[in-house]
């Protein structure tokens, strides 16, 4: 005979399970559950079987919830065969699929307008903002030499060098990327510390909250899920670190 | 038509047309609040005036949580010509691993597929880096969303897709190209 308590954790236990998907809500007999829930003399529980028993009847909640979508959906010929339509997937062409997305898809009609308030807005935030120093572009190319770097040796050795460098100097804990590129060359290295990023060796983190940016090395290459580019700023005037 | 009337009407072109929120159209309490409890009539009134546009009025029961919300959209009574389907932004790829994407939802049991058995499937059509960047696009877009490491559906897809009509198209696939598909596609 299972204790009360053992009685409450299958249930959540359970509830967890349809709600991740792993067991057809059908294939649960509420009742059963429910009748010991109601048997149980709740005024008179401990609180921390009394915490389990709001658990479990919101478990179970979840499950009539699971059950009725189930149901709803195989009423409304919404419930589709897993493995022939896994089959079917893969069978049908780039162009078939898209199709058939198209035939099924109308985009919800929307316009696009600017009101007169928020261009009256914008026109003060305009005149608002301080004219930025207006420097010819023949000056430009005087003042400002385009940055070039020959790389000799092979760029995979550069970055062999710098990771090292990074592990030394932090092991695969974070560390601040300005102080680490203001160790030697700042362009050359943020060159080449660019391509770690992006080949997976270095993780990058903005944190918005104390203004920095935060570098560590992987031990292993991450896999990007979602990729994103991140501009990163910093001075340099007349070929010489500011 | 009275002057009452044209408002009302003016109301419910004003909040279905013009975007207001992260959501498209409009929320049922908003056309309560602003075209009143019988909103159902002027909806009705309005139909008549953008039909012949070909476009029409949809209504969509959204349930998340603990509530269930109703939305009204204004789309196309027809599909969409494939020319004018890449004027949306959307390729012939993030057409397709929508359409995997979304037949993988609604074959799950708790309408949440892992993103890797999504990207499995995918795999056998398109190159890594146009998965990874479609479902990206899709998920910013709204028409898919990603909780932890599954995906579920988005709001635009359930408020934009006859997900019947996509889910038969999908079974009923017999490698013949159907009347509708191949006249459809001009």
């Amino acid at each position: 005979m299972l204790s009360l308590k053992e009685v409450y954790e299958r249930i959540i236990d359970l509830s967890l399970k349809v709600y991740k998907g792993e067991v057809d809500p059908l294939d649960i007999d509420l009742a059963d559950f429910i009748k010991y829930i109601i048997e149980a003399d709740v005024e008179n529980l401990p609180i921390d079987l009394m915490y389990l028993d709001i658990n479990a009847l919101y478990g179970l909640a979840l499950i009539l919830e699971a059950q009725s979508r189930v149901i709803k959906e195989k009423t409304s010929g919404l419930y589709i065969d897993k493995i022939l339509a896994k089959l079917n997937l893969v069978k049908m062409s780039i162009s078939e699929l898209s199709n058939v997305l198209r035939l099924s898809w109308r985009p919800n009609a929307e316009a696009s307008f600017i009101d007169i308030e928020s261009i009256n807005r914008a026109l003060i935030y305009f005149k608002s903002r301080i004219m930025i120093k207006f420097i010819p572009p023949e000056k430009v190319s005087k003042e400002f030499k385009p940055i070039q770097y020959y790389i000799e040796e092979r760029v995979s050795e550069h970055m062999g060098r710098l990771y090292n460098e990074l592990v030394e100097s932090a092991g695969f804990n974070w560390i601040d990327y300005y102080e680490f590129i203001e160790r030697g060359d700042k362009i050359f290295r943020a060159y080449i510390l660019s391509f770690l990023i992006t080949s997976g060796y270095v993780q990058m983190k903005v944190d918005r909250i104390r203004k920095k940016i935060l570098i560590k090395a992987c031990e292993k290459p991450i896999e990007f899920r979602n990729p994103v580019s991140i501009p990163v700023v910093f001075r340099h005037v007349g070929g010489k670190e500011d | 038509m009275s002057e009452a009337k044209k408002i009302k009407l003016k109301r419910i072109a004003q909040l279905l047309f013009f975007k207001r929120h992260i959501y498209p159209g409009a929320k049922e309490w908003e056309l309560e609040k602003y075209v009143g409890r019988n909103y159902r009539v002027y909806i009705e009134e309005f139909k008549r005036y953008i039909e012949p546009l070909g476009l029409t009025v949809k209504e969509v029961e959204v349930s998340s949580d603990d509530k269930v919300e109703r939305y009204f959209v204004v789309v196309p009574i027809e599909p969409l010509p494939l020319s004018e389907v890449h004027t949306f932004n959307l390729s012939i790829v993030d057409l397709s691993v929508l359409a995997v994407s979304l037949t993988m939802i609604l074959t799950s049991r708790n309408r949440r597929v892992s993103r890797k058995e999504v990207e499995e499937i995918l795999k056998s059509k398109f190159r890594e880096y146009e998965i990874k960047r479609s479902l990206s696009k899709l998920i910013r877009l709204g028409y898919l969303n990603e909780v932890e490491d599954d995906l579920t559906m988005g709001l635009r897809s359930i408020l934009e897709i006859d997900l019947k009509r996509l889910t038969s198209s999908i079974i009923s696939y017999s490698g013949e190209p159907s009347y509708e598909d191949s006249h459809g596609s001009e």
